[in-house]
Parts: C-alpha cells; sequence; structure tokens
C-alpha cells in the first residue's frame, strides 16, 4: 500500500538527491553526488547514550534555534552517523545531509507544541524517528522499528505507535514527514496531519567526521597555515623590492661617503669627509679657483710704473726726482681732489724765456702725449731752484698728478 | 572546510589581516625611505662630480701660497718674501710686522691671510726694498709683482735718497689656513 519514496528531485535540471537509509544504497552512489542520510543510517539523542561500535559521533547540533543571545544553554543533539557511511561519504565525496537537520530546524522555526514523526521505509523494517518540539526547542526525541509497510502488521503496530504518542504527549499535533509515505485517509484525524516534504524545502548540507581523534595536522592546522603563510608572502614579495633597493642606494651611500676606504681597500683622505663637514667647500673651492684666474693686482702697478718711467725718462732734458704709483703719494695734494693714482716730481731746466707756469704746460703737454695720460700740476706744484749765485733760476721742479 | 580548528584558523586570519595592514603601512614608509635616500646619494654623486673637476684648484692653491704653519716668526717671514730672488735687497734688520688679517674678497673669506711688513724707520709708510741701479730696481719690483702670495697696493720711488730704492706700500704675504677653510681664522 505504500511506495517506497526514495528519490527526490527539486527541479528538472537537478541530478537528484537521494533519502538513503541503507548502506548498500549508499555505497552505490556516484561520486560527487548529494545524498539525505537517514534511518538506519543515523542515530540522535539527547542524551549522551552511545548508539553502538558501528557509529560515530558527528559535530553537535543546538535543540534550540540559534540566537546571538541565547537566554539559557540548550541541551546539544548529539548525532551518530554510521561509520562504514561516512567513510564512504568521506572517499566518495558524497554531500551529505541528514534528515534530522531538516527535521530539527523544522520544529525549532515554530512556536507551537508539535510532534514530527519522520524516518525512513527500509525494505525489511520501518524507522519511526518522533521528535518532540515545545517553544521552539526539541525536547524529545527517540526511534521506533516497525515493520515493512507491506508486512501485515504495519498498519496495526503504527495505530499503535501513534496512540502511545497521542497518550504521552496529549494535546500536541502530530506531523508525518517524509520520506515516509503520507498516511492514507483513513489514519488522518484532526490532530494528524501529512507534512511530507515540507522540511526539506532547504536542504541541509554538513561536514561529516568519518574517524575517530583528531584529523591530521594539515587537515586542522592546514587552512590557516596556509593563509598566514600566502599573506606573508605576497606580503614580503611586495616589501622586498623596495625594501632592496633602499638597501642598495643605503649601502652606496654609505661607501660612497666612508672617508676610510676605497674599492681597492686603500684608505682615501677623500672629498667624503668634507662633504660630511662642510657642504660649503665646493663654494669656497669656486672662489679660489676665481681668485686664481685673476692676476695679482700689482702686476699692472709694476707693469704702469715701468713704463711710465720709459716714457718720461726719454723726453729729452727732464729728470725724475720722484715717482709714486698706487693711489696716494706721501705728499698729499691740496684742494680736497681725490688722491692721485699717480704722482711724480720731474726737474727741468729752467727756460727763462716763458714763465715756469707756461714751461709747465708745455712740459705736460708734451708728457700727456707721451704717456697718454691725462696729467695736471698738483696745487703748489711749481717750485724754482735758483742758482747759487742767485738771480736767474736753474731749474723748475714740477709736481704732476694723473 | 572539515575538521579545521577554527580558533588556529582564526588566529591566523588575525595574523594575516595584521600583516597585510604592516605590509601597506610599510610600503610606502621603505618607499619614501628609498626616495629620500636617492636623492641624498644623487646630490652626494653630483657634490663629488663637482669637487673632483674643481679638484686641481686645490694643489694650484696649495702651490700658490705657502700654507701659514710655515711662518713661525719674523725671520721665517721674511724669507718667504724672497726678496733676493727678485734681485732686491731689503734688511730684516728693521722690519717690522704690520697687520695680519684674513683676506676678504668680495666680502668672502678664501681661507687666506694677509701677513703684512713695514720698514720701521720709514715711518710706516711702507717697506723698503733697494737695488744696485734703477734698472734692478725696477725689474726687482716687476719680478715681485707676478707673485701671487705677494700683494701691495703702492709703490714709491724717490730719488733724494742716495741708493736706489722703492717704498711698497701695504707689503703682504698672502699665506693660507690650513684645513677648513670655511671657518676664517688666523693661525698664530
Amino acid at each position: 500500500m505504500f511506495d517506497i519514496l526514495s528519490r527526490l528531485r527539486l527541479s528538472p535540471g537537478d541530478p537528484g538527491i537521494a533519502f538513503v537509509g541503507a548502506l548498500e544504497d549508499f555505497r552505490s552512489l556516484p561520486r560527487n553526488s548529494r545524498a539525505i542520510l537517514c534511518g538506519q543510517l543515523v542515530f540522535a539523542s539527547l542524551t549522551s547514550s552511545h548508539p553502538g561500535r558501528d557509529y560515530i559521533r558527528q559535530f553537535g547540533r543546538s535543540s534550540a534555534r540559534r540566537s546571538l543571545f541565547p537566554g539559557k544553554k540548550t541541551v546539544e543533539l548529539s548525532v551518530w552517523g554510521d561509520k562504514a557511511a561516512m567513510t564512504a561519504a568521506e572517499s566518495n565525496r558524497i554531500k551529505v545531509g541528514f534528515s534530522v537537520d531538516h527535521y530539527l530546524s523544522w520544529g525549532v522555526s515554530r512556536k507551537a507544541a508539535a510532534v514530527l514523526i519522520g524516518g525512513y521505509p527500509d525494505k525489511a523494517s520501518t524507522t519511526i524517528q518522533v521528535m518532540v518540539f515545545a517553544g521552539a526547542q526539541l525536547k524529545q526525541i527517540f526511534e521506533k522499528n516497525l515493520p515493512a509497510y507491506d508486512h501485515p502488521r504495519f498498519p496495526s503496530e503504527l495505530s499503535y505507535l501513534l496512540d502511545e504518542i497521542r497518550s504521552n504527549f496529549p494535546g500536541y499535533r502530530l506531523h508525518w514527514a517524509a520520506p515516509l509515505e503520507p498516511l492514507p485517509d483513513d489514519y488522518l484525524q484532526s490532530d494528524i496531519i501529512n507534512i511530507g516534504m515540507e522540511p526539506f524545502r532547504h536542504l541541509q548540507f554538513r561536514p561529516v567526521i568519518a574517524s575517530e581523534g583528531n584529523a591530521p595536522f594539515l587537515r586542522r592546522f592546514g587552512p590557516g597555515l596556509g593563509l598566514l603563510g600566502t599573506v606573508a608572502l605576497v606580503s614580503g614579495s611586495m616589501l622586498y623590492a623596495p625594501w632592496h633597493s633602499y638597501r642598495v642606494t643605503w649601502q652606496k651611500y654609505q661607501f660612497e661617503t666612508d672617508p676610510q676606504l676605497m674599492p681597492d681597500g686603500r684608505p682615501r683622505n677623500f672629498p667624503a669627509m668634507l662633504y660630511r663637514q662642510a657642504n660649503n667647500k665646493l663654494e669656497v673651492l669656486q672662489m679660489q679657483k676665481d681668485f686664481l684666474q685673476h692676476p695679482p693686482q700689482q702686476i699692472q702697478l709694476a707693469n704702469d710704473m715701468r713704463q711710465l718711467l720709459n716714457q718720461i725718462a726719454s723726453t729729452p732734458k727732464v729728470t725724475i726726482l720722484a715717482f709714486w704709483i698706487g693711489g696716494q703719494s706721501d705728499e698729499p695734494s691740496g684742494g680736497g681732489r681725490p688722491a692721485p693714482h699717480i704722482a711724480m716730481r720731474i726737474s727741468v731746466p729752467a727756460d727763462i724765456r716763458h714763465s715756469a707756469l707756461d714751461q709747465g704746460n708745455a712740459l705736460l703737454k708734451e708728457l700727456s702725449e707721451r704717456t697718454g695720460l691725462t696729467l695736471h700740476l698738483a696745487a703748489n706744484g711749481v717750485e724754482e731752484k735758483l742758482s747759487e749765485s742767485g738771480g736767474r733760476p736753474q731749474a723748475r721742479i714740477y709736481k704732476v698728478e694723473g | 572546510m572539515h575538521r579545521v580548528h577554527a580558533p588556529f584558523f582564526l588566529l591566523c586570519l588575525i595574523c594575516a589581516l595584521m600583516i597585510a595592514w604592516g605590509t601597506h603601512m610599510n610600503l610606502s614608509i621603505i618607499k619614501e625611505k628609498d626616495r629620500l635616500e636617492r636623492m641624498e646619494l644623487d646630490h652626494f654623486q653630483k657634490w663629488i662630480q663637482s669637487y673632483s673637476a674643481l679638484a686641481p684648484v686645490r694643489k694650484q692653491w696649495d702651490a700658490a701660497y705657502p700654507p701659514g704653519t710655515d711662518i713661525k716668526d719674523l725671520l721665517t717671514l721674511y724669507r718667504k718674501f724672497n726678496f733676493e730672488s727678485a734681485g732686491l735687497i731689503a734688511t730684516a734688520d728693521t722690519m717690522q710686522l704690520g697687520r695680519i688679517t684674513p683676506l676678504q674678497e668680495n666680502n668672502r673669506y678664501l681661507g687666506l691671510t694677509e701677513a703684512c711688513v713695514i720698514t720701521g724707520n720709514e715711518g710706516n709708510k711702507g717697506f723698503v726694498v733697494s737695488a744696485p741701479d734703477y734698472g734692478k730696481l725696477i725689474q726687482g719690483i716687476q719680478a715681485l709683482s707676478q707673485r701671487r702670495e705677494i700683494r701691495f697696493t703702492g709703490i714709491t720711488i724717490d730719488r733724494a735718497k742716495n741708493r736706489p730704492h722703492a717704498v711698497l706700500r701695504d707689503m703682504c704675504l698672502l699665506v693660507r689656513d690650513d684645513e677648513d677653510a670655511s671657518q676664517p681664522g688666523v693661525k698664530p
């Protein structure tokens, strides 16, 4: 009277998810397929009771709706998986969901008290899983084994079970869920309804634990270490180039400014020392260069002197008594004029046909022509030297400036 | 994902974030340091280039001017003038030390000091040099004027004296102040 619903398709393109309650069925699943484990392959309990050596404990489930601020500590629902099935799931890379997880989320998502009856219809027997919810929390969970659907005693045993549940949880509504076949109409009363696939509307897949003890070191710490290593590696490679560049520049700078060492190990009394000491050394050097390029100022002085002396000495009759060059003579010229560059005292024989001033002017003219300089008589620059016998001037002495 | 040690993974994640953040911070710092260091190196290398180009100046300079440390007393100063090489006659007996001042050229100190001399009995007019005749005197003064380390600002020749002689005004010897030329100062 019941057909075994063992396979469910959510959409036309979906490869399909099998409800699997037997190990042989599970093992025959293709790789990378998806399956909801139910029936004998899973055992769930709110106590710490151990279902036996064939089962391996999975991650615990919260028996109430998850909350950011849990009011009180809820009892953990222990879930056990068939060891062989878990191993097969891992080796065949099968995505595994547990029917008990789906029932649980269905139950804790509703406030009203409810009893959910799920399970798995196997060929030999039918596993019935009963979960009692109240206040969005799983209160009780237990399993019953009934005969197979087609067994003659199945209807009576089912009726007996339902009555037992009703009497134990009076006032609770009973919900009959997949993968059990929907209850025929004659079972349905006001307090029991078919919900079918409702708990499986959103499929949940969980990681499985296939072996006892800790997972291998790499499994546990590998991802973290890998992340850390990758980030460190990326960071390092990003930092290395600029850092290396900086180091190279720095070393180069240190080396080049090191006053002690030359590439061949010779010590160098090098400008590097000066660079560190005095930055204006260059400026001084430049000034020294300029200074060295100019001839000494007195060369002009000496040359002028020689030239002038030659020119004047070659003038007929003129005798130089004294000569000054260089801006100031020790006999200052009067009249507040600037000190002459050149000054000299010259003596000429007196020409009595002319006055001393006239003779002086003529002499000046001649001298100016010879030297190319603008010469003039100094203030009080005329002096007549009389002969010892007296009377007529013998020589006239002029002080000339220019 | 299965059986990953979650707290450890979280720790690694935090560390990784810190490393990433640190990298980000350090990257800009290092790049800036690198840039500054390069600038400094560049500056130095340019300095060295300029200095190398000017290096011959130092040799010329050292050749042109005697070091101030050579001048220990009046006699060594007199000898540095080396009047004999110019064919001039001078005497250290009446020579007196005049001013000693750092040489300023366009108000800049060049690393030279002027050590000036006067002949005492000439009334501070200058330093007296003489020669056997006027031709030699003038030649000698010219020879003297060619020398860089010697400076004078005026020449006076007076025939009134019986021996051909000339008074050189502001007669100074330029000596170089050694080492750190950036600091003005006179070596004793």
